[in-house]
């Protein structure tokens, strides 16, 4: 049977687990104590160098990045097909996977890290966790868990507000086409965008009044029974530092 | 059927839906877009790709921007030799080496590529020049990159840090081409096309630590790569645009 490592009902952990329910498919999920940087040590880190999560094992395959594990899920298992079979709809879902993985899941993450991540953690473990990092091998994730731990830089919010607002506008765009964001039928690409857009309902509730149809669509998918299920288990205090911002571009 | 491609040199990113063409045997015209004369910020391009970024692809009238998951569409859209690997695990090692070079190495590269060749270049522009051009440009991100290039705002610890990311990079690619001929495998990949196109220029940009001593597989897949016909064909598009400029 696949394995697959989680973070828990979060974040990009929570896309891949929305996608195997899906396609009903059976994968044994098996959270990570990410508070206790399990995925940046033996034997986990070895499957993720970069300590990204989820991780796929699927026999002598091993797959970190959600939004490639769901197409690979999607293409190698029976089940309802989760990509459009048009070639201009299938760009389409690919450049959401770009947008949310390169630009909202970062800026995301570091609003619910102020709002959520961090006040949950107690001064001790705070401390704990700032020893702990030193021993992080990958040096960039290193330096964003330091940061994280003080706090993201006023820059970051500045450019993570920014990039929010950017991508709700494509998105309300969008929905101005049709249901759902690769075209009229459910995909991959709403996977990928809500687990990082239903959080700003209670992040950012202005901005999600300002865009209504982004708010209808989260309750359209959320709607889903193979969605309502896997969300069940979601909590705002789970989430942890994510993927860093783009340097550059 | 009416392709076409507009670009601007064949790095980076504009390189890699042009050999992905090229590599099919599609038939396009190429319409050369002059990054360093602000042309992607012009009503006439804008009127195409909003966002004022190349490459844009337009086929049949569809508008198909973002170039790696563009050179997705281009292998599923047209007949010609395949891009990707049969299986699917083997397009999964495809993305991910193409994930890789987007968010890895590409950010890393073009900092110091603009900090490095652009820059310089927009230095011995007039202002109003500049502050004209800075105008016409369409997001805020964009206007950002672009101010931080004109005035050379590049901290040097930022530098080193890219410059320590493409090093790293430039090692696992590396190591991966010991294993097998091509990034994804056994099969020549959009994955070869896209980290081609950011790593051809690493031998003279980071010579000191990227060389035939420090990273052999590297090279010698660099040279396959470029003596491919199609890859030939793609490079030959080049103005020549990014020459250092003596100081």
């Amino acid at each position: 049977m696949m394995i697959l490592y989680t973070a828990g009902p979060v974040g990009h952990s929570l896309k891949v687990m929305i996608a195997a329910a899906e396609k009903g498919l059976l994968l044994a999920c098996s959270p990570v104590e990410t508070l206790d940087l399990e995925h940046y040590r033996a034997p986990l880190a070895m499957l993720t160098p970069t300590g990204g999560l989820p991780v796929l094992v699927d026999d002598e395959l091993v797959l970190t990045e959600s939004s490639i594990i769901n197409e690979y899920l999607d293409e190698s298992r029976e089940g309802p097909a989760l990509m459009p079979t048009a070639a201009q709809a299938r760009w389409r879902a690919r450049t959401w996977f770009k947008f949310v993985n390169e630009d909202l899941a970062p800026a995301v993450s570091i609003l619910a890290w102020r709002e959520w991540g961090l006040p949950a953690l107690s001064a001790s473990r705070r401390e704990r966790l700032r020893t702990a990092v030193e021993s992080i091998e990958a040096i960039e994730r290193r330096a964003h868990w330091r940061q994280a731990l003080d706090g993201f830089l006023p820059a970051q919010h500045e450019t993570a507000e920014a990039k929010i607002a950017t991508v709700l506008d494509l998105v309300e765009q969008q929905l101005a086409d049709g249901d759902h964001l690769a075209g009229p039928a459910f995909s991959l690409a709403d996977i990928d965008a809500l687990p990082f857009i239903e959080p700003l309902r209670r992040l950012r509730p202005a901005l999600i009044a300002a865009h209504p149809r982004t708010d209808t669509w989260i309750d359209r998918i959320l709607e889903r029974p193979a969605v309502a299920a896997t969300w069940s288990g979601y909590r705002d205090d789970r989430w942890v530092p994510g993927p860093e911002l783009i340097r550059w571009g | 059927m009416a392709v076409d491609l507009y670009h601007f040199e064949p790095n980076a990113n504009g390189g890699k839906p042009l050999i992905a063409l090229i590599e099919k045997g599609v038939a396009f015209t190429s319409h050369w877009v002059d990054l360093l004369n602000w042309e992607q910020h012009q009503p006439a391009y804008l009127a195409i790709n909003p966002k004022g970024q190349v490459p844009t692809l337009v086929h049949d009238g569809a508008i198909i921007t973002e170039s790696t998951p563009m050179c997705e569409y281009i292998d599923e859209a047209f007949e010609g030799l395949p891009l990707r690997p049969a299986d699917a695990a083997g397009r999964a090692r495809m993305r991910r080496w193409c994930r890789y070079a987007d968010e890895f190495l590409g950010p890393s590269l073009s900092m110091v590529a603009w900090s490095r060749f652009i820059g310089p270049m927009m230095r011995q522009r007039s202002r109003e020049e500049l502050d004209r051009a800075l105008a016409a440009i369409p997001t805020k991100e964009r206007i950002k990159a672009w101010t931080k290039t004109i005035e050379n705002d590049f901290p040097p610890e930022e530098l080193a840090e890219s410059q320590r990311r493409i090093a790293f990079a430039a090692g696992r690619i590396d190591a991966q081409l010991g294993q097998t001929p091509w990034l994804a495998g056994e099969t020549y990949s959009l994955a070869d096309i896209i980290v081609f196109n950011m790593a051809a220029g690493l031998p003279s940009f980071m010579a000191e630590r990227i060389n035939a001593q420090a990273t052999p597989h590297l090279l010698a897949w660099i040279e396959r790569v470029g003596s491919r016909p199609a890859v030939r064909e793609a490079l030959a598009y080049s103005r020549n645009s990014l020459r250092p400029i003596a100081k």
